[in-house]
């Protein structure tokens, strides 16, 4: 999910404890306990963490065997897919994940030549498209010339989405999965890779037992970082912190901050990737439920909007008391969740359906596949 | 007795848009730094301006604002700290000669966020006060949420290149790093300069105004003048290049990102902005298609969705609404006066600057909604107009002499009225740290954080502990 | 590895769409290199862009050394001494020192607030300590500044229109008590009219303790000291009674009892007579010895229920200092200055008979709820008050009976107009 959907649940977690909502009240307010803490900053902080440890530190350090730069003004798509070929053949003889990177090519502030990586069970294709804005959209009349815009090259071995090669949390997860999705479609080519705009992209290629390659997005994605044990790790030393500073109720420091990490663990397992839950003690990524996508606007949204509102009814509940006054209540905390939670995203998905339903007609008849799905944690390329 | 009122109060309210309509074409200077030149004034003069028409005045002076600032803003790369809100797309066309196009659907934007401000008077009674009272007692660490979450968003422009991994850690996140140094040392400046203003007493109402200009007008000028931009041939349009499906789609991000600013003290539009594009952007509900191949040499066909093309013109939409919300509502939320909140939830340069000499009272606010409206509508035909002669002019304007003498009057403003060669010191500091974000590629918006650390700090009541910290107390 | 720039420049596109050597890309591999000195693709140097590296080393080291420079002028800075008549509404934010006598303090151990008023002979301005009683206590050893003291405070002006000028402070380093008022311990024969409003150290013995009622129907505590000079009186309200410490109260109320306590002179009905200073501060009230009389209690009447009511053409300058109750419409509100700079509240209140004017200062107004200071602000409104006659030029009118009891005022509606 994106950065702000993990910081918002975070901090709605947070609020959850009458605690820390009383001692994050101003000390000037006529609360018991209130202490101007910025406790719940914790929560939000230690939210978006995980994808922060990815994005901003271990992708730079997961080093890439072989980096494919290509030239600026003259990019070259037989040699790119090449060296994917020279990577899947490195793979199969040194039997260890080969991981490759590729470059975006940036050509001004605003323009990025754009380029597809399109992958066929034993086939490579790269080709080159149009310069595309920081938006994504392209600037009409700069495709390449036809002879220079696309190459393919034959594979040694063939690749694969999904891994046969998979440890006891794994096989439990797909299980669970199964137990609610039902029957699952297997999936048999990669989707084709996009490359324009700002870091490029990493994909793993390792041999398994059953002699195919198997094709990992973004291996350095949601690994390491993803992990309760770190978590815990991450979060102690604030409990220490507010111990040293003899901190009322030292311990919820630490509490506070693993409950922001926790929840944006548990948020991504409800994605396609996953995450190493038990990290250091089982390295593997674990596949997620594959309940929504991470981009997917609808779910971002709607945690968020709950989130808020979450959080509005819980700071009322325990220290301003004005609107949710109780089970017992008329603006009992049902009346008030459900005027201000469920209404307004019932109509929500409402307004949603119908606008996914303009799009459904406009793509009615057309023959298409969907790009790959977009990295989490990032956010959409929203100017900044 | 009311009726008597009318005449005088339209007279300064048309005054007021006047004012802000010709005064916000000096590129650079912001409306506050005018706000607060006029109250200076009309305290020199207090007789001859009736108490009752002093908020209709300013009222329609920050919405002359509003609505015209898009046109240099647009035209000449003139950006202030809330400029992040439109700056991008609208830059990207005044390149391709659509600059008159770009201020109008930000103009419509404005004129959208501005009758969204008057049909959201219901929400503004009958449920902000309760947000407002019960979001009041935890402002600190919300502000402290802000801060963290700005610091932490801002992901890495660069594409990580480098023999070692700490040199591509280095190469990707150098935007980071700037921005967290620009952080830091806005933070800092704001730290010190809050909880010790070295400028005379009798000018603290405005001693913010040269950590402002340093902060955004002058980096602005200078990266002009460096870059040497220079507006292509424009054209004026019949029409624009959007639909109802645009304005309507622009609407929640605008407000979102406006209400966000409005009550946040030290969010600004630009910050406001940047967090409702975090939670209401629907970009992905259409992803791009792979299709079979269209042109000589494709494998396949990647089209591109409606949707991105739409998003260009929902951002400036989106801005032009954020920012009347911001400007205007903040003011606006002064005259809420409500069981809950007797004094209002007022917040904002303006209302800030206003408070030792007004006070709202109950009723002001419709007095108020009617201001909006007539100077709103006013300010929209001057600048239907005005986008015409800015595209026309625009491409003729020597940018460097008009820069250079922008740059002047800003310095002399700043010294005959923010503290002489004290104020210009401080000026020249804030530029440079305005300047790092302006060369090192970060958002600029860190340069708030002037504002945003001490008052949340101030907000817990440790603000003075820091200051104790620091040795100036 | 850093190649040379050796190489001709290459044609790119540029952001205008038009092919042609630009300044923001790598001159070697043509990769946009913005305002970066090295290309990050291939290493290259980018020569063209001296100026723009020029204004990057200026805004870096420029940035931290005027930082440096702001934090050694802010801390060479000595924030000025202002009068208190002489602030003004630009001064609103200033950092400034006022220097004048504490006229009112006030500790709420409930709260944790310290509060006082500081007076400069050309104004009174308030300070406030919200939630830092304890830091005070603790940094003035327990003896917080109290009346009488001269007091140098700095901190940042804080002036609306509706409030006027006030403080508020986070840490007691703000204060500094440049000369603690010694009270000379005086006896009782020693304290005459001519001497009211100075102030006294007692030390006593409680005569007589009288509980009556003030006309609201509040308690009100008329004691009466002796020593072998003479004999005294005190009315405590008993909002003062309440701040005193549990073992001062019994004290008060049991005669017998010794006290050695901080007051000021006053007079009434040209009879001289004591005003407790401080009755929060424990360094004001200290008992010497606690009598075993039992206490007296008394039984309050709510003033609403007591007092008889009245019509508005009833009223007439005979009245004036006779309490009674009215209810009426508020017909009109304004809002105006004392001399002093003081916010004062106008209203008009009307009934089917006539109309009646009433000033509420601004302490009075404070001392209202929300809603009751909403009720007066919005002509419409109903309500019914307890006040006190009152004449102004020859004309009647009324004030309110006691501002500070919420029971003296019940709101009927808010009006829905200005």
């Amino acid at each position: 999910m994106k950065g702000l959907t993990h910081f918002v649940s975070g901090v709605a977690a947070a609020t959850f404890i009458p605690q820390v909502v009383r001692m994050s009240a101003a000390g000037r307010l006529d609360i018991p306990g209130a202490a101007s803490s910025f406790i719940i900053v914790l929560a939000g902080m230690y939210g978006i963490m995980p994808d922060t440890l990815d994005f901003k530190v271990g992708q730079f350090f997961d080093e890439p065997d072989i980096v494919v730069d290509p030239d600026p003004l003259n990019p070259n798509p037989k040699e790119m897919a090449q060296k994917f070929a020279e990577a899947v053949s490195r793979s199969a003889q040194e039997g260890r994940m080969i991981k490759i990177q590729y470059m975006p090519i940036q050509l001004g502030a605003n323009r990025w030549r754009q380029y597809l990586i399109i992958f066929g069970e034993k086939e490579v294709s790269v080709q080159i498209n149009e310069v595309v804005s920081t938006s994504q959209i392209p600037y009409p009349g700069t495709s390449p010339d036809p002879e220079k815009r696309s190459a393919t090259v034959t594979l040694s071995h063939r690749i694969k989405p999904t891994s046969c090669d998979t440890d006891w949390l794994n096989k439990l997860v797909r299980k669970i999965r199964k137990t609610i999705k039902g029957g699952e479609k297997k999936k048999k080519t990669v989707k084709p890779s996009t490359i324009d705009i700002l870091s490029g992209t990493t994909f793993g290629l390792k041999m398994e037992s059953d002699g195919d390659i198997y094709f990992d997005w973004l291996p350095w994605h949601r690994t390491w970082s993803h992990s309760y044990i770190l978590g815990l790790m991450l979060a102690a030393p604030w409990a220490l912190i507010a111990y040293l500073l003899k901190l009322d109720m030292w311990w919820m420091y630490g509490l506070v901050a693993f409950l922001g990490f926790a929840v944006h663990i548990t948020e991504d397992m409800t994605g396609h990737i996953g995450g190493s839950l038990l990290w250091p003690i089982l390295k593997p990524r674990t596949e997620g439920f594959e309940m929504f996508k991470a981009s997917d606007p609808r779910t971002n949204f709607s945690i968020i909007y709950a989130g808020f509102i979450l959080i509005v009814f819980n700071l009322d509940r325990f220290t301003s008391n004005l609107l949710t006054g109780g089970p017992e209540s008329f603006w009992s905390w049902w009346f008030f969740l459900l005027v201000f939670l469920v209404l307004p995203l019932a109509v929500y998905f409402k307004i949603i359906a119908r606008i996914s339903d303009g799009i459904k007609k406009r793509e009615a008849g057309l023959k298409f596949t969907r790009e790959e799905e977009e990295p989490d944690g990032t956010g959409d390329p929203v100017i900044d | 007795m009311v009726y008597y009122y009318i005449p005088v109060i339209t007279f300064y309210v048309l005054l007021g848009t006047l004012a802000g309509s010709i005064l916000c074409f000096i590129p650079a200077l912001h409306i506050y730094n005018v706000a607060g030149i006029a109250i200076v004034a009309w305290l020199a003069a207090r007789h001859l301006v009736p108490y009752y028409a002093i908020a209709p005045f300013f009222m329609s002076l920050v919405v002359a604002f509003s609505f015209l600032n898009t046109i240099p803003m647009t035209f000449f790369n003139t950006i202030d700290e809330s400029a992040g809100a439109t700056l991008l797309p609208s830059n990207a066309m005044v390149i391709r000669g659509r600059g008159a196009e770009a201020a109008i659907l930000s103009g419509f934007g404005t004129l959208m966020g501005a009758f969204l401000l008057i049909a959201l008077t219901p929400f503004f009674f009958y449920i902000w006060p309760y947000l407002a009272v019960i979001f009041g007692g935890h402002l600190h660490w919300i502000l402290g949420l802000v801060i963290v979450h700005y610091i932490m968003s801002e992901w890495p422009k660069g594409a990580g290149r480098g023999k070692t991994p700490l040199k591509r850690w280095i190469e990707a996140c150098r935007n980071c790093f700037a921005g967290m140094l620009t952080f830091f040392l806005a933070a800092l400046f704001g730290l010190i300069f809050i909880t010790k203003p070295i400028l005379p007493p009798e000018l603290a109402f405005q001693n913010i105004m040269p950590v402002f200009v340093g902060f955004f007008a002058i980096p602005s000028i200078i990266q002009s003048l460096l870059s040497k931009f220079k507006p292509p041939e424009q054209y004026n349009p019949k029409s624009i290049n959007a639909d109802w499906k645009d304005f309507s789609y622009g609407l929640l991000p605008g407000f979102t990102g406006g209400m966000l600013a409005a009550y946040l003290p030290a969010v600004t539009a630009g910050i406001g902005a940047m967090l409702a594009g975090h939670i209401t952007n629907h970009r992905n509900l259409d992803r791009a298609r792979f299709r079979p191949p269209e042109e000589e040499g494709e494998i396949i066909h990647l089209e591109t969705p409606e949707m991105y093309y739409r998003q260009e013109r929902n951002f400036l939409i989106a801005g032009g609404v954020g920012k009347i919300l911001y400007y205007v509502g903040a003011f606006l939320l002064l005259f809420t006066i409500t069981e809950l909140t007797p004094f209002g939830t007022g917040r904002g340069g303006l209302a800030f600057i206003l408070r030792p000499v007004f006070s709202a009272e109950p009723g002001d606010f419709f007095v108020m909604a009617s201001t909006i409206v007539f100077s709103g509508s006013i300010s929209f035909l001057i600048l239907l107009k005005g986008s015409d002669i800015a595209a026309d002019y625009a491409p003729r304007i020597n940018i460097t002499i008009m820069y250079t003498i922008v740059l002047i009057a800003l310095s002399a403003i700043v010294y005959f009225i923010a503290g002489g060669w004290i104020g210009i010191a401080i000026m020249a500091a804030t530029s440079c740290i305005g300047m790092i974000p302006v060369f090192y590629n970060c958002r600029r918006s860190h340069c708030m954080a002037v504002l945003l650390v001490p008052i949340a700090l101030n907000m817990a009541g440790y603000g003075e502990n820091i200051a104790k910290l620091l040795g100036l107390v | 590895m850093t190649q040379e720039n050796t190489t001709p420049p290459k044609q790119v596109t540029g952001e205008d769409g038009k092919a042609g050597t630009y300044e923001s890309n790598c001159q070697v591999c043509g990769y946009y290199v913005g305002a970066s000195s090295v290309c990050h693709r291939c290493g290259a140097r980018t020569h063209t862009r001296t100026s723009i590296r020029t204004v990057r080393l200026v805004a870096l080291v420029g940035s931290i050394i005027g930082v440096i420079l702001l934090w050694v002028a802010a801390y060479l800075k000595q924030p000025e001494i202002i009068s208190i008549g002489d602030i003004t509404p630009t001064m609103n934010n200033a950092l400034v020192v006022i220097e004048g006598s504490v006229v009112e303090s006030q500790q709420d151990a409930e709260k944790n607030t310290f509060r006082m008023t500081v007076s400069d002979n050309t104004g009174n301005i308030r300070i406030n300590a919200f939630n830092q009683l304890d830091s005070f206590r603790a940094h003035f050893d327990e003896q917080l500044p109290s009346v009488g003291d001269t007091v140098r405070v700095t901190g940042a002006l804080n002036i609306s229109q509706a409030w006027g000028a006030a403080m508020f402070l986070n840490i007691p380093e703000r204060v500094t008590v440049v000369e603690k008022f010694e009270m000379k311990e005086t006896p009782i024969g020693d304290i005459t009219v001519e001497r009211s409003g100075q102030l006294f150290r007692i030390s006593a013995e409680v005569a007589d303790y009288d509980l009556g009622s003030t006309r609201a129907g509040d308690p009100m505590h008329r004691v009466t000291f002796r020593d072998n000079t003479g004999r005294i009186s005190m009315v405590l309200w008993q909002n003062q009674f309440e701040a005193l410490s549990g073992e001062a109260q019994k004290a008060f109320s049991r005669p017998g009892s010794w006290l050695s306590l901080s007051v000021r002179g006053s007079a009434f009905r040209d009879e001289p007579q004591l005003e407790l200073v401080d009755p929060g501060d424990p360094s004001a009230v200290e008992v010497i010895s606690i009598s075993d009389t039992a206490p007296v209690t008394a039984r309050r009447v709510s003033p609403l229920a007591r007092l008889d009511s009245m019509r508005i053409a009833d009223i007439t300058t005979a009245q004036a200092g006779r309490t009674f109750k009215i209810t009426v419409t508020v017909e009109e509100y304004s809002l105006s200055h004392t001399r002093g700079g003081d916010p004062m509240h106008r209203v008009s209140l009307g009934d089917e008979t006539d109309t009646i004017s009433m000033v509420i200062w601004a302490n009075q107004f404070d001392a209202l709820t929300r809603n009751t200071q909403r009720a007066f602000t919005t002509e419409g409104s109903r309500l019914t008050i307890a006040v006190e006659g009152d004449e102004f030029r020859g004309q009647p009118q009324v004030s309110l009976m006691d501002a500070f009891d919420p029971d003296t005022i019940e709101v009927l509606s808010i009006g829905d107009r200005r």
